[in-house]
């Protein structure tokens, strides 16, 4: 990848790669155990683009998209968001709720509160891990989010306003990205971590010395 | 048969000299302008879309605005509203468009995460246009904006209609 | 007495702890969807013992355990959270939650917690 971003040395790239990394394995982990069925993290990276590409990096048709959506706070902030399509979604809420499949047909309160559910795990799991992998003996790092909210909407109007706080800072983003899928289930469910402007400066700090040892919890 | 009208990027480079027909997609801080035949399209979220229309010359020009103040730089012009507006004044004159025959339509500025962050954006991103507008006596003639949801504007500049979807909704003309 | 109250902005997640706790002889005397709720609901039906969520809208877990537990320093609240970091532990537990189940919890072995924590009631 290119220069990722001004404040990130390439020592530091490789190290905020780790804590995402760590990230995404602890949600995967949760994932599973939530859906008491595998779950994979099929794309797990740290990206850049222009900040006229971002709203489309979940596609550019113009297609709504669901989200459930958390700020991060603590030591970071920003947005968190778990984004899938009515199918996807809907085949989430089935197994959350202990459904046959194809049960849920559309968005009422059981099915809302299913993937909100997913997202807080999910988004909980993430930080989780990212935070193990980032404190060290003598700096504890702390990443606790708000609680989720549902959105339906155009996928790109959505992407807009996450990407909003970058937005004032420069030409270009950088955001982390798993995509989760399901043995034998037709479902794509993308996460995204996206890092406001004070966020991305803490971590160039974080990111200085050496990071916990794989991450895993103490 | 005549070819079509190239919707023309005309935010750099030399003016095309053939034009075709096609709907032009206008990016995060971006602007475009076009003719007769040309339809602009954007997907807004807190950003504002502008739209600009000269009918008697045919001419017209969308730029999705970002955030309100550039605080001096010059580059990226769309993304700001007070670099947005001169640049699309600029390439609507290059086409043959006169700034005191502009009619200027506005749609955008959602609070979509319900944030007071969010919700500060928009407003202010609303206040500098129209400011900006008021400054250049470039009447508003349509707006639909506020509120949560994302809204899809095109541009119709054959014919100056702004038309804005929005998710559960009927279709808005401005 | 097994008087429980669930505490969580998931309605799904209500639904779960409900169930498992009716399985373990609880009675479930209140649901609270905030924190504000659960303080109140506390006053209210002093149960002998509290599930309780962290990330909540308004007021969250740990200021509504911090709240509950002054009201009633022998209150006895388990956090039920799917945040599993060690400063955040640390401050639940010393502002005197007794345990702390982790997200995703296993319903066999939150349905044993509740069954240890009714016979120790």
């Amino acid at each position: 990848m290119a220069a990722i971003f001004p404040l990130f040395t390439p020592a530091q790239v490789e190290k905020l790669t780790l804590a995402f990394h760590a990230g995404a394995a602890s949600a995967s982990e949760a994932m599973t155990k939530w859906l008491s069925r595998p779950t994979v993290i099929t794309i797990d990276s740290v990206d850049q683009c222009s900040l006229e590409q971002a709203p489309t990096i979940l596609g550019d048709t113009g297609d709504e998209v669901c989200m459930c959506l958390m700020q991060m706070g603590g030591d970071l902030s920003g947005p968190m968001i778990l984004a899938f399509d009515d199918v996807s979604g809907l085949v989430l809420a089935d197994i959350v709720l202990g459904r046959q499949k194809g049960t849920s047909s559309g968005w009422d309160e059981f099915e809302k509160s299913a993937v909100l559910e997913s997202m807080n795990i999910v988004g909980c799991a993430y930080l989780n891990g990212m935070a193990r992998c980032l404190s060290k003996d003598d700096e504890s790092v702390t990443l606790v989010p708000a609680p989720p909210i549902f959105l339906r909407d155009f996928a790109e109007s959505l992407l807009q306003m996450a990407f909003m706080e970058q937005a004032t800072e420069g030409r270009s983003v950088i955001f982390a990205r798993a995509r989760f899928e399901m043995q034998g289930a037709p479902i794509k469910w993308t996460f995204l971590l996206i890092p406001d402007p004070p966020s991305i400066a803490r971590l160039s700090q974080l990111l200085q010395g050496d990071l916990s040892s794989s991450g895993r919890p103490q | 048969m005549s070819k079509g009208l190239q919707a023309a990027s005309l935010t750099s480079g030399p003016r095309p000299t053939e034009i075709v027909a096609a709907d032009r997609k206008v990016g995060m801080g971006q602007i475009e302008v076009g003719q007769r035949g040309h339809v602009l399209k954007t997907l807004l979220g807190s950003c504002v879309g502008l739209t600009l229309h000269d009918r008697r010359a045919g001419v017209g020009g969308l730029a999705h605005i970002v955030l309100p103040d550039s605080r001096g730089d010059l580059t990226a012009p769309g993304k700001f509203a007070d670099t947005a507006l001169p640049e699309l004044l600029r390439l609507i004159n290059e086409l043959g468009g006169r700034t005191e025959k502009l009619i200027a339509k506005l749609a955008g500025a959602a609070n979509m995460f319900s944030s007071e962050a969010g919700k500060l954006v928009g407003e202010q991103n609303l206040l500098a246009v129209e400011a900006l507008l008021a400054s250049r006596r470039i009447p508003i003639v349509g707006r639909h904006c506020g509120g949560t949801q994302g809204r899809r504007m095109a541009f119709y500049i054959e014919t100056g209609e702004v038309t804005i979807d929005i998710l559960g909704s009927e279709s808005v003309v401005l | 007495m097994n008087r429980l109250m669930i505490v969580d902005d998931a309605l799904i997640m209500r639904l779960k702890i409900r169930e498992i706790a009716l399985n373990a002889g609880w009675d479930v005397v209140a649901e609270a969807q905030n924190g504000e709720d659960a303080v109140r609901l506390f006053e209210q039906h002093h149960p002998d013992l509290v599930t309780l969520d962290m990330v909540m809208p308004g007021m969250d877990g740990l200021a509504a355990l911090k709240a509950i537990r002054a009201k009633d320093p022998n209150a006895t609240v388990v956090m039920v959270s799917a945040v599993n970091q060690k400063q955040k532990l640390k401050e639940c537990i010393e502002n005197g939650a007794v345990d702390f189940v982790v997200k995703p919890f296993d319903p066999a072995n939150l349905q044993a917690f509740f069954v240890r924590y009714r016979q120790g009631a």
